[in-house]
């Protein structure tokens, strides 16, 4: 396992990082705004501390940083202006690149994500889902037959997909 | 309004086969009867959004800028935007190119719009920023034929179109929607999470989890008598479409509360055809039948 300090991780996301690390007093506010933070390993609050001791390690671990879903109710909030989501998502990155959360399911969606951006230039959100299904859970796709159906009456559901006509621009 | 040009940049969701097409057909058939005239950005791509921020920042913003330029090449100093997510990524392009020198410089080379006037001038603007401080109340009273009198509306905004910036409205607790709703008619009412997140992708990943926080915000929609729910993004759309056939009666919501996006709901008071606007015949029937009752009711009393 590579290990990973504080200075690497400043150098991919600095100012972010290090007003976290310089200016946050501990309040809590960021974990009691999160929407999600009672299904986190770590709370937000927590995750600033592992980063500012130095256990990034520990820090790019937690079920917590892949359960951010960016809404920024904590950078709107927090007393010292810290961008609690901007900061999740610089953790986000990192881990990626330093390569230990490939078996982790969001990771895995982002990248087929990427896959259909890079290839058509522009996605199409029901081929997404059922690719990621087939990658992941071929049965969960039966679980969303019902719903599929119903936005199929509606007339919302489509699968065509119309991709950029000079993708030599997007790829370049 | 007659005169009012901009770019219209429909992202992925709410262009063509999206599954918030409707948000992009109501959108555009609204501005029509406003008297604004948007045009498409040709042959735009993906907004470079967060997702693809986590795994290649540069490149997300090398996506982005590529629309900016294409807006800019039709000469219109500002781009519409409906879905928050779109939103929040090209306001983020535009910000990062405009204070990162050495991404400024490099990309001039490619883009010789990057380098002009009109690039310091270019604003993104949401649909819903556009509506209330360009179009104004009077422009959109004017318009309404049919008065959406006694409903209900309770208006759900989701997290970025206001966050992090608060571009045109407060970060937590916006009020745009709501005086939308008024103009036309509608009696706005207010849940206290109108901005809580529903989970977005992680319906996908993290589906028991987030299922949970559209519970908690289904309830307080419930609790202030909620009768029609508008939305202003095509992920929160789908995900409380997909909540709401599991979870509206355990929130104490009626089990078919129509869920539609507000330019929906501004285009049925417009009185603009319910098949250009993807509104279903039982969700119009359900709106004119209330706004019948609400006549009636009234009726009675003066008479
Ligand atoms: S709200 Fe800000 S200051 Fe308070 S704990 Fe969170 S990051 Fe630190
Ligand atoms: S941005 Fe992430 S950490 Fe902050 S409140 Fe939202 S989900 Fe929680």
């Amino acid at each position: 396992m590579l290990l990973i300090n504080q200075n690497e991780l400043l150098a991919e996301g600095n100012h972010v990082i290090r007003t976290a690390i310089e200016k946050c007093i501990q309040c809590g506010t960021c974990s009691a705004s999160c929407p999600l933070s009672q299904y986190m390993d770590y709370t937000p609050r927590q995750i600033v501390t592992l980063v500012r001791e130095g256990l990034i390690h520990e820090a790019l671990k937690t079920k917590t940083i892949w359960l951010c879903s960016t809404c920024y109710l904590c950078a709107v909030r927090c007393p010292a202006k810290i961008n609690i989501g901007e900061f999740m998502t610089v953790l986000k990155r990192f881990t990626l690149k330093n390569g230990y959360s490939d078996n982790l399911l969001y990771p895995k969606l982002m990248r087929t994500y990427v896959e259909y951006v890079d290839k058509y230039g522009r996605i199409s959100e029901p081929r997404l889902m059922i690719k990621f299904s087939l990658k992941i859970n071929p049965f969960k796709l039966l679980k969303m037959l019902p719903l599929s159906m119903k936005l199929l009456r509606d007339g919302v559901l489509s699968f065509s997909l119309e991709r950029v006509q000079n993708l030599h621009e997007v790829k370049a | 309004m007659i005169g009012r040009n901009l770019s219209y940049y429909p992202g992925c969701s709410c262009s063509k086969y999206g599954t918030g097409r409707y948000y992009g057909s109501s959108s555009i058939a609204v501005l029509k009867a406003l008297g604004v005239d948007i045009k498409e950005i040709e042959d735009w791509n993906c907004c470079g959004s967060n997702l693809y921020r986590v795994i290649d920042e540069k490149r997300a913003y090398l996506l982005g800028v590529r629309n900016i330029a294409k807006a800019l090449e039709m000469n219109l100093p500002e781009i519409l935007v409906l879905c928050p997510a779109c939103f929040l990524s090209l306001n983020r392009t535009l910000t990062e190119v405009s204070t990162n020198k050495e991404l400024k410089n490099e990309l001039k080379e490619k883009y010789n719009v990057i380098g002009s006037p009109l690039f310091s001038k270019l604003r993104i603007r949401h649909i819903i920023d556009f509506l209330v401080n360009d179009i104004g109340e009077e422009a959109v009273k004017n318009r309404v034929e049919k008065k959406l009198e006694g409903l209900k509306i309770a208006a759900y905004y989701g997290c970025q179109i206001t966050r992090p910036y608060g571009y045109f409205d407060d970060p937590e607790f916006p009020t745009s929607l709501e005086r939308i709703i008024s103009w036309i008619g509608g009696q706005p009412v207010e849940s206290s999470l109108k901005t809580k997140c529903c989970g977005g992708m992680l319906m996908l990943t993290n589906e028991k989890e987030v299922l949970n926080v559209i519970e908690k915000i289904l309830k307080s929609y419930a609790k202030v008598g909620a009768e029609f729910i508008v939305t202003a993004c095509p992920l929160c759309h789908l995900n409380l479409e997909i909540a709401k056939t599991r979870l509206s009666e355990k929130a104490g919501l009626d089990k078919d509360i129509p869920i539609i996006y507000f330019t929906q709901l501004i285009g049925f008071s417009f009185n603009i055809p319910i098949e250009e606007l993807g509104i279903s015949k039982a969700v119009a029937e359900r709106l004119d039948r209330k706004i019948a009752l609400t006549v009636a009711a009234r009726g009675e009393v003066n008479g």
